[in-house]
């Protein structure tokens, strides 16, 4: 009976082997910054300062949009970013900007980070 | 005149006015169409054009770029199209710090040929030269709407398009002077579709004063259907497994040394038994090209189906083309991306039949 059994999980292993489904650690690389005169990252994470997407959280909930209190840009946060957007009529990414943080009523050199002596 | 003498010269001043007013869209259409008659060739032609005066701002309607020589198969397909270019200024602004505070695109449609040869140049781009060029200005925001862009792969036969679509997106913060800058970098975000099902959000920040081209890039593709890619391989002969991918890319070039990582995500493929061992292989050879430098060293997957291209490459020799330049780097490392992920989803008992 275990043979049986086996032999039918080898089978289903075989027939699985034809099909090849998406793997458990689906994730972006690492995000990678250049601390050059006008710093530049390749996520909006490593411009913003620490604190800085709570702010921006805080603001969303505080125009009656669904946005967690995580403190991470994460896919809730991203929806009501877009959702923000299209209500404002701005290009809706889902991704924070500068156009989009004053829209929220936020300083953007409150939320990104810049270098003070820019040549 | 029965009125009193005071009212007089408002009233002038007044009619002055609305005249002035009356004919500042007659003023503007000349000025553009003077402005798009001095640039080398391309023609450039719209319909009509809208001044206003608060917010101060001009609009133009269905511009249209032609190249040069004009034929009518271009005219059909123009290289740029808008239906509307809206572009604002602030008073403020406007006299003490020579802003543009916002152009917008509505339905802009381009047409983008990566041509052969044209990637690599004797004249390496130098974007703050090119800039600093020009006269003192600023850009708060240029944001495109409902616009799409058709990027034509002339290196490859039957030239096959990559169809990029219903995009959204806005470059914030660019100047044409450092100090305008703000110590901030200039911003790309983009959201949008590719062919037919692929979702698209890309990520961009440069610093065009720093020395060779600085930029990071992130870039997402979700879900596109493996046979949306049939027009690039039916040239070779070659079919397309079922499926779908999704695709991460993190470029970063810091004075033209660009390095990065495309991770690509098979889902659901159904690799055909037989005839297709070595698939991999043969869409990396029927698609891959050498315009542009690249070394990828791969790193080994965790699983059969996800792999990592390291990219590293020399854009500081790249010319004014550096667009098509970029799209080649990107397309080689997902093709290399895809190719190395065919290649270990395909089942060992397929490939021994091969």
């Amino acid at each position: 009976m275990r043979w049986l059994v086996l032999l039918v999980f080898a089978g289903l292993a075989s027939c699985h082997a034809h099909e090849a489904v998406s793997p458990a650690e689906e994730s972006p690389p690492s995000p990678l910054r250049i601390n050059s005169p006008r710093p530049v990252a390749t996520t909006p994470e490593g411009l913003i300062k620490p604190g800085g997407i709570a702010k921006m959280q805080r603001a969303l909930r505080e125009k009656g949009l669904d946005a967690p209190q995580t403190d991470k840009l994460d896919e809730q946060t991203k929806s009501a970013l877009l959702d923000f957007q299209k209500r404002e009529k701005l290009p809706a990414t889902g991704l924070p900007d500068y156009v989009t943080v004053r829209k929220l009523g936020l300083d953007p050199n409150d939320i990104f980070t810049r270098h003070k002596a820019s040549r | 005149l029965h009125g009193p003498r005071w009212l007089v010269i408002p009233g002038i001043v007044f009619v002055g006015l609305v005249v002035v007013y009356a004919m500042l869209n007659t003023i503007a259409a000349f000025a553009t169409r003077r402005a798009l008659d001095r640039m080398h060739g391309i023609e450039g032609t719209f319909q009509r054009v809208n001044v206003s005066l608060w917010p101060p701002g001009y609009d133009v309607y269905r511009l249209k770029l032609v190249e040069k020589p004009v034929t009518p198969q271009k005219l059909k397909a123009p290289l740029a199209y808008a239906d509307r270019v809206e572009m604002r200024w602030s008073w403020g602004q406007l006299f003490h710090r020579h802003k543009i505070r916002s152009v917008k695109l509505v339905g802009a449609k381009f047409r983008m040929p990566v041509e052969r040869g044209k990637a690599a140049g004797e004249h390496p781009l130098n974007l703050a030269r090119a800039l600093q060029a020009v006269p003192t200005a600023a850009l708060a925001q240029l944001s495109f709407v409902d616009s799409e862009v058709l990027v034509i792969d002339e290196k490859m036969k039957g030239h096959p398009t990559l169809w990029l679509h219903h995009l959204n997106g806005s470059l914030e913060n660019l100047a044409t002077r450092p100090e305008r800058m703000g110590g901030r970098p200039a911003m790309l975000t983009l959201r949008g579709a590719v062919q037919r099902s692929g979702e698209l959000t890309v990520f961009l920040t440069t610093d065009p004063f720093d020395r060779g081209l600085t930029f990071a890039c992130s870039a997402e593709l979700r879900n596109l259907e493996l046979s949306d890619l049939y027009q690039f391989t039916k040239a070779e002969k070659l079919a397309m497994p079922r499926g779908s991918i999704d695709v991460f890319v993190s470029l970063a070039s810091r004075r033209g040394k660009l390095r990065g990582t495309v991770k690509p995500f098979l889902k659901n493929v159904t690799v055909e038994a037989a005839g297709n061992a070595g698939l991999g292989d043969k869409i990396k050879a029927a698609l891959a090209d050498t315009a542009v430098q690249i070394l990828s060293d791969r790193v080994p997957g965790r699983n059969a189906v996800a792999t990592e291209v390291a990219i590293h490459g020399d854009l500081s020799h790249v010319n004014k083309e550096v667009f098509p330049a970029i799209v080649t780097v990107l397309r080689n490392a997902f093709v290399e991306g895809i190719a190395e992920s065919l290649t270990r989803a395909t089942p060992p008992k397929h490939a021994r039949a091969g």
